[in-house]
């Protein structure tokens, strides 16, 4: 997209680049054209000049010859007074005659072209005041003739004068013409002048335009080759560029470590408070490793999701130590989100690379795998903590992986078997069902439920051995309960994880099928050691369940996820107050509180039976019966134990004990 | 004898890159009938030296044998130098000399114009004393070739009927 966009203006921008280059190439010819043109036009402008400055010299000798006229006309005139011509006056009248002879000369010279005429006019006409002189002189008497000398001169200085004023006229025209050329000229050498700007303008801005080119170019490559390298969103290394450089480093610089992060609870920020929080929240991790790594020079990135990882130059456990426990301190500073509170809680895995075996294994996935399996470990260590990975910790992963492994094998070959625990009246002590604990027998040593239920859960396989044990302990009962005339309760403890598939639903309705038990014998306990979101399938399930005939039963209230909260969803008929509160019940005020107001709750309200678990001593036996509490189950009233002994001792006791007032504390038939 | 100077003439032409000037060679004139006139040469220092073409071919004589704007024919011209009589009359230092002709004609002369080319105060043409109809009886004259190529050198330079040389 980001690149289309850049390719597209590049492609645009070469367009128009290439409009003004050709633009300005073309505005350029045609000038190139117009001057050269205009050059070969303007060679007639020196012809012109040159025209004007011969014509110049034409006036000139016009004037010459009207000089030479006026020389003669007043020779003669001075030999108009004297009766006869002295040698000297002579000599002038010859002399000025002679003048007169070369300036003819002369000015035949110029009677060529468009001038030719006047030019041989006034040639003619002063010819003729040289011939008449001549052919005057010999006799030396002028008289008869000096008149028509006179008018000869006369007539050759008007010839003369319009000659100059031909020449004038010519000459102003030239002028003109020149002038006009002139401003032509002025006028052409300010539009090039303009065009010329107008072409530098122009190769300016397209200068302009390739350097911004270039700069954008430039940017664009920059910025995707840190979009390549970078999570756009916290600005730190992405997966990519991390791999690259720890990997280079771990070779280079083994003293070194590595620490992978995870967010705590990122799924259910992004999920309640939407993903602008879920962003707001990684960028805040991201600026609270960076000002970590800072110091240590070490550099942080993000691996992907609410996945981080911080690279730091130094394998010195205090350094670490005080490294993770700051961050650890940083993030239990909530941070504001609209009118809400977020704690962006984190947990750390360390993996040093010098612990991570000998110099081949420390590659970069080696690293990263102890160090993520280290992040387990915080996980499992409750969060908001940091673990260093070391071999221990591997003897622990690799006891934990086998535990998982034969579970599996358990679970698939059906070996996980159940031990029951009477459920009592609380007052007779007598067994009215009981609860089907799974049992699992791990190479002939037990492993405690609340282990490998876990795992279990972890792994997602919880459901496999909910549905064994329901098999198993519905069986069991219901034979029992045939053979020996006995109408024992069954509890089964199923996941709320189960509940979200409907499979359960007929699964139960064909175990109780199949076995024959009535389904109000029937109790299915709900556990949760994680949360749910999905409470409405749940509902619904439990719902079809209790339309069968099933009861419901809330497991461990009053601790974790149990609460009153379920109550809004979970339409019960039994709640199971959790041991730790029965086990309290002496020492702590509120425990009992609880208990009490649950049991009105209960009795006042919802209508539903309370069941203390975890009764031990008889004490806490009699302070529960105080309270009003009629169900009870612990150690104080039996352990559980193998089915056929544990059934077989409920009912001995049924035959034998005080039945009536087991009946009358009751109020009614168990 | 001619034909090696020609080479040389050739050669030293070659090498300095100039046209070849048409140096005016002396020559021996004898006495003939001149028609009246004179040239007043005014020194710098106020010295007046009045010549006829007879006293003028006193001095040194050239010939040149060239056309004129007037003569479509070349004609072998003889006279003074200018640049000799301006010397003799230390004119020459001058940045321009004054040449006036009878007819009321003046020009001024820059010294550029006489050091661009030789100038003949021609007195004869073809052996004949030059009449005023023929633009004498004393004319200046340039080589037709040096007055082509000398731009400086105007027609208005070339003085007929000269009367007078003075200092400006």
């Amino acid at each position: 997209m980001r690149l289309n966009r850049i390719q597209s203006a590049q492609r645009r921008f070469f367009a128009d680049t290439s409009t003004v280059f050709y633009g300005c190439g073309v505005l350029g010819l045609i000038v190139a054209v117009g001057l050269a043109l205009f050059a070969i036009k303007e060679t007639r402008s020196q012809a012109r000049i040159e025209k004007l400055a011969r014509y110049e010299q034409f006036v000139r000798e016009g004037y010459m010859a009207l000089n030479d006229l006026q020389r003669m006309q007043s020779v003669i005139a001075r030999l108009q007074m004297e009766t006869t011509i002295s040698p000297q006056d002579g000599q002038e009248l010859s002399r000025a005659n002679d003048m007169l002879y070369v300036r003819a000369e002369s000015l035949e010279r110029h009677a060529v072209g468009e001038v030719e005429q006047h030019f041989s006019k006034v040639t003619h006409s002063l010819r003729a005041v040289v011939d008449l002189v001549d052919t005057a002189a010999p006799e030396r008497t002028m008289s008869g003739q000096q008149n028509d000398v006179l008018t000869a001169i006369d007539a050759a200085r008007a010839d003369t004068i319009r000659l100059i004023d031909f020449l004038r006229r010519f000459q102003d025209s030239i002028t003109e013409t020149h002038n006009r050329s002139a401003q032509q000229r002025n006028a052409a050498f300010l539009a090039s002048s303009l065009v010329f700007a107008l072409l530098g303008i122009g190769l300016l801005i397209m200068l302009r335009r390739e350097i911004d080119g270039r700069r954008s170019r430039e940017r664009a490559e920059r910025r995707a080759e840190f979009l390549a390298y970078h999570d756009p969103l916290t600005q730190l290394m992405n997966r990519a560029r991390f791999t690259d450089e720890v990997s280079a480093l771990i070779a280079k610089k083994p003293a070194s470590t590595l620490v992978m992060i995870d967010l705590d609870q990122f799924k259910w920020i992004n999920d309640t408070l939407g993903h602008e929080a879920g962003d707001k929240v990684l960028c805040v991790v991201a600026d609270r490793l960076r000002a970590a790594c800072a110091p240590l020079e070490g550099f942080a990135a993000r691996l992907g999701g609410d996945e981080f990882a911080v690279w730091l130059p130094t394998d010195a456990p205090a350094t670490i130590e005080v490294f993770c426990k700051a961050l650890l301190k940083a993030s239990e500073t909530p941070l504001r989100h609209g009118d809400t509170w977020i704690h962006a809680r984190i947990s750390l895995g360390v993996a040093m690379v010098r612990s991570c075996g000998g110099r081949a294994l420390r590659t970069f996935d080696t690293v990263m795998k102890y160090a993520d399996f280290a992040l387990y470990m915080s996980k499992e260590k409750g969060r908001a903590t940091y673990t260093v990975y070391d071999a221990d910790l591997e003897a622990q992963y690799e006891e934990r992986s086998a535990l998982l492994s034969d579970l599996h094998g358990a679970v698939n070959t059906g070996s996980i078997d159940f031990h029951l625990q009477p459920k009592v009246n609380i007052h007779t002590g007598q067994a009215y069902g009981f609860e089907a604990l799974a049992r699992w027998s791990r190479n002939g040593v037990l492993v405690p439920p609340d282990v490998f239920i876990r795992r279990a859960e972890e792994a997602g396989f919880v459901n496999k051995i909910d549905f064994i044990i329901l098999d198993k302990a519905v069986r069991v009962i219901a034979a029992w309960n045939r053979a020996n005339g006995t109408s024992f309760q069954v509890s089964v403890n199923v996941s709320a994880q189960h509940l979200v598939g409907t499979i359960i639903v007929d699964y139960v309705k064909a175990v109780l099928r199949r076995h024959g038990l009535p389904p109000h014998l029937l109790t299915l306990e709900i556990t949760e050691t994680v949360e749910l979101n999905n409470w409405e399938r749940v509902s619904d399930n439990l719902k079809m369940l209790r339309a069968m005939g099933c009861r419901v039963a809330i497991d461990d209230f009053g601790i974790g996820y149990s609460s009153l909260a379920y109550l809004r969803y979970v339409d019960a008929d039994e709640i199971k107050i959790d041991r730790s509160l029965t086990q309290q019940i002496d020492q702590c005020e509120q425990s009992r509180f609880i208990i009490e107001s649950v049991l009105e709750l209960a009795h006042t309200f919802l209508g539903f039976e309370v069941v203390a678990e975890g009764i031990e001593a008889e004490a806490q036996a009699a302070r529960l019966r105080e309270m009003g509490c009629r169900r009870a189950q612990g150690y104080f009233f039996g352990h559980p134990g193998p089915p056929h002994a544990v059934l077989k001792a409920a009912t001995e006791q049924r035959d034998h004990g005080d039945f009536a007032k087991a009946v009358n504390s009751d109020g009614r038939e168990c | 004898m001619t034909i090696y100077g020609a080479i040389a003439a050739i050669f030293a032409a070659v090498l300095c890159g100039t046209a070849v000037q048409a140096a005016p060679a002396a020559v021996t004139l004898e006495p003939v009938l001149h028609q009246p006139a004179e040239l007043v040469v005014e020194a710098p220092d106020g010295t007046v030296t009045t010549y006829t073409p007879e006293t003028l071919e006193a001095l040194p004589t050239f010939r040149v044998t060239t056309k004129t704007p007037w003569r479509l024919e070349p004609a072998d011209f003889d006279g003074v130098l200018l640049a000799d009589l301006l010397k003799k009359h230390g004119l020459d230092q001058l940045p321009a000399v004054i040449v006036t002709a009878e007819n009321d004609f003046m020009v001024e002369m820059p010294k550029e114009t006489w050091e661009a080319a030789p100038f003949l105060i021609a007195t004869r043409a073809n052996g004949v004393p030059l009449t005023r109809r023929n633009r004498g009886p004393i004319l200046f004259v340039v080589d037709a070739e040096d007055y082509e190529r000398e731009t400086v050198i105007r027609e208005r330079h070339l003085v007929w009927m000269v009367n007078r040389i003075h200092a400006p």
